[in-house]
């Protein structure tokens, strides 16, 4: 096996199973070799200053140990970790949501001044990060975890499939559905219209 | 379903991977010109790449310990396993340990998130949750709610027989039927659970009906360097630095490192200073990348 990646998810998948096993020194390597990519997918989907950040972070990862003795090897331990926290993610959304809560809402100043090269294209890009946001609160909640790993984790038609177990054409339903709500979104948003270029 | 709603879902993900041809690459240009959602996607698709940010090694590290100090001890995975169990309570006991030093620098305290999100173990093991192929929702621990822990509480002598404790328990009574029944891991356990969930009279209970019956198990020996941390955390020095030094004698090297750390603190608190840099020194001496290091090297130039 030459490919590095390969190699990478091969020594990872040893890890989870001997970690579904209980060997404690695979679950710590485990959680070590995955935890910045579980970070930065936390980051991402709920803003990167977000006060609940480093507490979905560690929900995750112990969901991810205790899901481990279901995980079949389906898809790599990286997108099986990814998609637990997409499920982590919509659910501390949802929750907040439900407290009202819209501290996560507003667009984060630290974000806008160093994502981008001027000003404008950063105020663009994190209008359109917080729009994916915000719908994942709206969305049904399967939409919403598709939803979440296709946009804001840049997982492609079958990686989604293979992460959330369901069909293809099942994941492509649930995009499609997912979009018709980011249609009447932006219908009703008319700035973020002009961002896009026009109406149509 | 109108056109526009047939989103080249397949184009798109090309488009990503750089892989598209210049047929698909015209097909998928007469669509995003014409479709507003598909443009939001394929922009919020890069912008969410390029907002993707390095994480830093002890931000891996604190958040993994932390996670490892949270994980219920009585997983479905872990059960019915008694040396691997043991065994991950040690990781477990490592981690909070470490996350303890850095949380106490700061709060003096707990760590609010183990002590919010750890379930406290139940005594014997639960039955194996049910499997679902739902695992977030069927794993997710309900947080539970616990006051942050009051310094200088009083803890009941360790060795001798206490009476219950005398101050108002919120919450269930903890004290069940299976106390008198309970081995040496099923009594750490409970006093580990007792302790993360601010409990530290019944905490003490526990560690001391362990350490009295089971003085030799490998449990009694964490227990010296678990106990002396709480100890040291609720303000009874002296009983730490006992429990700590009986640790440090049995020469278990699971949390030696901490357990010197903690020992160092102990020593400063009672104002022996000369004791308190050898035991700084010692600890550099024989982990030289501690994570208490820049700590030990802080104090021993201020003791010069």
């Amino acid at each position: 096996m030459s490919d590095p990646t390969a190699r990478k998810s091969a020594g990872l998948l040893e890890l989870a199973e001997r970690a579904a096993r209980g060997d404690t020194a695979a679950t710590g390597a485990l959680l070590k070799a995955l935890a910045p990519q579980m970070i930065r997918t936390v980051h991402a989907l709920l803003g990167p200053t977000h006060a609940d950040a480093d507490d979905v972070v560690q929900q995750a990862m112990i969901a991810l140990v205790q899901a481990l003795p279901q995980f079949r090897g389906e898809c790599s331990p990286q997108h099986y970790a990814s998609r637990i926290v997409a499920r982590m993610v919509v659910s501390n959304k949802r929750r907040s949501n439900f407290r009202n809560d819209r501290r996560d809402d507003e667009t984060d100043v630290d974000a806008v001044q160093s994502g981008a090269t001027s000003q404008h294209d950063a105020f663009a890009a994190e209008r359109r990060r917080e729009l994916v946001r915000e719908l994942m609160t709206h969305l049904p909640e399967e939409q919403a975890e598709t939803f979440a790993m296709r946009v804001g984790l840049g997982f492609s038609l079958p990686e989604v499939a293979a992460a959330t177990g369901v069909p293809l054409n099942t994941v492509r339903s649930r995009v499609r559905l997912a979009k018709e709500a980011l249609r009447k979104r932006i219908d009703a948003d008319p700035a973020m219209l002009e961002m896009l270029g026009g109406d149509a | 379903m109108s056109a526009l709603d047939l989103h080249p879902e397949e184009l798109l993900d090309k488009a990503a991977a750089g892989s598209l041809s210049d047929s698909e690459r015209v097909w998928l240009d007469q669509h995003l010109a014409q479709c507003s959602v598909c443009r939001f996607e394929q922009a919020a698709r890069a912008d969410f790449a390029a907002a993707a940010a390095p994480v830093a090694d002890v931000q891996v590290d604190d958040l993994v310990a932390r996670a490892l100090a949270g994980m219920p001890t009585a997983a479905p995975a872990f059960t019915g396993r008694r040396s691997g169990s043991l065994r991950f309570v040690a990781a477990a006991a490592v981690a909070m340990f470490a996350v303890g030093s850095f949380a106490a620098v700061f709060t003096g305290a707990l760590p609010r998130f183990i002590e919010k999100l750890v379930t406290p173990v139940a005594v014997p093991a639960p039955a194996p949750t049910p499997v679902s192929s739902r695992p977030v929702q069927q794993v997710a621990p309900k947080p539970v709610e616990v006051e942050e822990v009051t310094p200088a509480e009083p803890i009941p002598d360790p060795v001798e027989p206490a009476p219950a404790p005398a101050r108002a328990v919120v919450g269930p009574k903890r004290v069940g039927p299976h106390r008198a029944a309970l081995d040496a891991a099923g009594l750490f356990q409970a006093g580990n659970a007792a302790r993360i969930r601010g409990d530290r009279a019944e905490a003490a209970l526990r560690y001391g009906e362990l350490l009295r019956q089971f003085s030799s198990s490998d449990e009694a020996r964490l227990t010296h360097a678990m106990f002396g941390r709480m100890l040291l955390d609720s303000g009874d020095v002296r009983g730490a630095l006992a429990q700590l030094d009986a640790y440090l004698e049995l020469g278990d090297p699971t949390l030696r490192e901490e357990a010197m750390s903690a020992r160092a603190r102990a020593l400063a608190l009672l104002g022996r200073t000369g004791e308190e840099a050898a035991a700084w020194r010692a600890l550099l001496e024989q982990y030289p990348d501690s994570v208490h290091a820049e700590r030990a090297a802080a104090r021993l130039r201020e003791l010069r």
